[in-house]
């Protein structure tokens, strides 16, 4: 087992080599060429979960690559009890702006893990704290010449206001925040990094697969694998709004032959995800031509195939950090129909890669306008894969993370010659 | 004797300004406050940020005219906006605020936009680094233009018009030093709003290529 790398986690050491024929070999060079500026530095990563969720998928691919780069870099997964994941469970529902209690005994038990975590942070150069939930060591740094930076994965632009005063106390103290989108910034007195995230187009959630394959997966899992299919992969979260696809659904199903499919699981830190699952069941009792699939964590290929398979691909969240699962939607060349909110505002441009909605009918309209016009669909997955090709794809990701490290070194110097 | 061309790279690393406007007027007051890597970063990184959409606007400023405020005939003339046509960051800014001003006075009703939908001002943080290539001729040009990347063209054609002057580019400067100028005109000419980084790149390669082959 990779000692950078949290138990159990087995490290994505893929060769930077191998991204050449989707992204070109001059893009490479850049990486490598920049990276030579931090080469030898040693960064750690800290966040809450190993597996399960955006935050986990990520790091287990950007720390064995910064590796592969030179950089010392490595990965820590901070400990805490139910109480803890409870208090930051809700603290994530709050900073996402739902009207959530919040109890003194929520920060206190949020206070109690960072104590018992203190000495999970290590001597290094740079140091990321990813979420809320490891924020508070910052309050443990020891060595005033290592650069903390905080990376921020949610929409906290709404968040309750003693929370966000709670955690601001502690984020002001890092050297600098990073934020998918600007308008998730907070007006902090240190600087705001606009770093959105990335997949990675090689793995196994992401990688070419043939028909045959596809077929099979999406078969094996009683979906016909040659009717029309409209998908929603997600953790089933209230926030991602399940019961508002099953509705569009329903509007949609009365006139078009198809079937939709709902896949997702939950994470380790998210307690809430049985309740919302067996609320989706009891909505869709009835409804014809609905699977709802609970996925275990590893599922990538499964997913893989889904997403492929899909004629059109829906994310009708009421609220999203960035939606990287829009993002693989998009890099399959699908056309994807979401909510016009967070991330998803950014990545789809309305018309042009897909469609933004607002409701279930909205959402509705625009899958059966897609389903009944496939060329239009066609196009619109085509533009939405370039899109990703440029922007979203892993080496950006990691070129990205090298100019934030440069970046704290250097100060906001505008232009800097290296 | 004219010294080796050095190839270099320029990557920006894009940061929030703290700066949000929700109408008209609040978005003149951003763009006389905005620093000028903001300004540099919404018109000329802008350009070249979405050319897998043709149909998109080509700045910032003009897109969120269009989509969000829904003032079309503004949109219209931001987009218009050519940032290879100012000597200086502060000209652009002043051009803008020029198209802002006169659309927002003759109005009759500024509309504001719910939060969400604000014009974020950001900014960018620039790194430029040598890639290692070095080029002593034309043919050592060749190889080493064809080996670059987008932020090489980006730095060398697009945003060396301020350092160089205009209206000229590193590339086109260079080789009219080696006494090329006919080559160094036609590279000049290349259009930023016809072709891609990547075609540019292309474009410059074959330029060279067909120069020498008639040698």
């Amino acid at each position: 087992m990779a000692d950078f790398m949290p138990a159990g986690v087995v490290p994505e050491a893929r060769p930077l080599d191998d991204y050449a024929d989707v992204i070109g070999r001059p893009q490479l060079a850049e990486i490598r060429n920049l990276a030579r500026y931090v080469e030898g530095r040693t960064f750690q990563h800290v966040n809450s979960t190993a597996v399960g969720g955006g935050v986990a998928e990520i790091l287990a691919r950007l720390v064995p690559m910064m590796r592969d780069l030179g950089v010392d870099a490595r990965w820590s997964v901070m400990e805490g009890d139910a109480e803890f994941f409870k208090a930051t469970k809700a603290f994530h529902n709050a900073l996402h702006g739902m009207l959530v209690p919040l109890d003194d005994s929520m920060f206190d038990a949020y206070e109690r893990a960072t104590e018992r975590n203190r000495g999970l942070l290590q001597d290094c150069d740079y140091v990321a704290l990813h979420d809320p939930q490891p924020a508070g060591l910052i309050e443990y740094r020891r060595d005033v010449r290592s650069k903390f930076v905080w990376r921020c994965h949610i929409d906290v632009s709404e968040a309750e206001a003693r929370l966000w005063a709670f955690l601001r106390r502690r984020i002001e103290r890092f050297d600098a925040s990073i934020f998918h989108l600007p308008q998730y910034t907070k007006g902090l007195h240190i600087p705001q990094v606009l770093l959105p995230p990335a997949i990675d187009p090689l793995s196994e959630k992401n990688c070419d697969l043939p028909d045959h394959e596809v077929k099979s997966i999406v078969a094996s899992h009683g979906i016909d694998p040659e009717k029309p299919m409209v998908l929603q992969v997600s953790r089933f979260d209230w926030l991602k709004d399940p019961l508002g696809v099953v509705e569009a659904f329903g509007i949609v199903r009365r006139w078009m032959e198809c079937q939709l499919v709902l896949a997702g699981g939950s994470a380790s830190d998210d307690p809430e995800g049985a309740e919302v699952l067996a609320a989706v069941l009891r909505r869709a009792e009835g409804v014809p031509d609905v699977h709802i699939l609970s996925l275990p964590p590893d599922a990538h290929r499964t997913i893989n195939a889904l997403q492929r398979a899909a004629t059109v691909i829906v994310q009708k969240s009421v609220r999203e950090g960035f939606g990287l699962v829009v993002t693989e939607g998009m890099w399959k060349g699908k056309p994807v129909v979401g909510g016009s909110v967070g991330g998803i505002r950014y990545q789809l441009v309305h018309d042009v890669t897909g469609f933004l909605v607002h409701s279930p009918e909205g959402c509705a309209f625009r899958v059966r306008q897609l389903l009944a016009d496939p060329e239009r669909a066609r196009i619109m997955g085509q533009r939405a894969q370039e899109s990703v090709r440029e922007r979203y794809l892993l080496p950006s990701y990691i070129r990205n993370w090298i100019l934030v490290l440069l970046a704290m070194d250097r100060g906001p110097v505008p232009v800097n010659h290296l | 004797m004219t010294g080796p061309f050095r190839f270099n790279d320029e990557v920006a690393l894009i940061k929030a300004a703290s700066l949000a406007a929700d109408d008209l007027s609040s978005l003149l007051a951003g763009l006389r406050r905005a620093s000028d890597s903001s300004i540099f970063y919404h018109v000329h990184h802008a350009l070249f940020r979405r050319h897998f959409a043709a149909s998109e606007m080509s700045n910032d400023f003009a897109r969120w005219a269009w989509i969000t405020l829904r003032e079309e005939p503004l949109a219209e003339r931001l987009a218009a906006v050519d940032p290879l046509q100012f000597r200086s960051i502060p000209e652009a800014r002043d051009h803008l605020i020029g198209i802002v001003e006169s659309y927002a006075g003759r109005v009759r009703f500024l509309a504001r936009v719910p939060r969400e939908h604000e014009f974020h001002f950001c900014e960018a943080q620039t790194f430029v680094f040598p890639t290692g290539h070095v080029a002593e001729d034309l043919e050592g040009f060749l190889r080493g233009i064809r080996g670059a990347g987008s932020g090489t063209i980006f730095h060398h054609f697009i945003a060396a018009r301020h350092r160089v002057g205009l209206p000229d580019n590193d590339f086109s400067a260079w080789i009219e030093a080696l006494g090329e100028r006919d080559l160094a005109d036609r590279i000049r000419k290349l259009s930023p709003f016809r072709y891609t980084l990547w075609e540019l790149r292309d474009r410059v390669a074959a330029m060279i290529e067909e120069h020498l082959s008639h040698g």
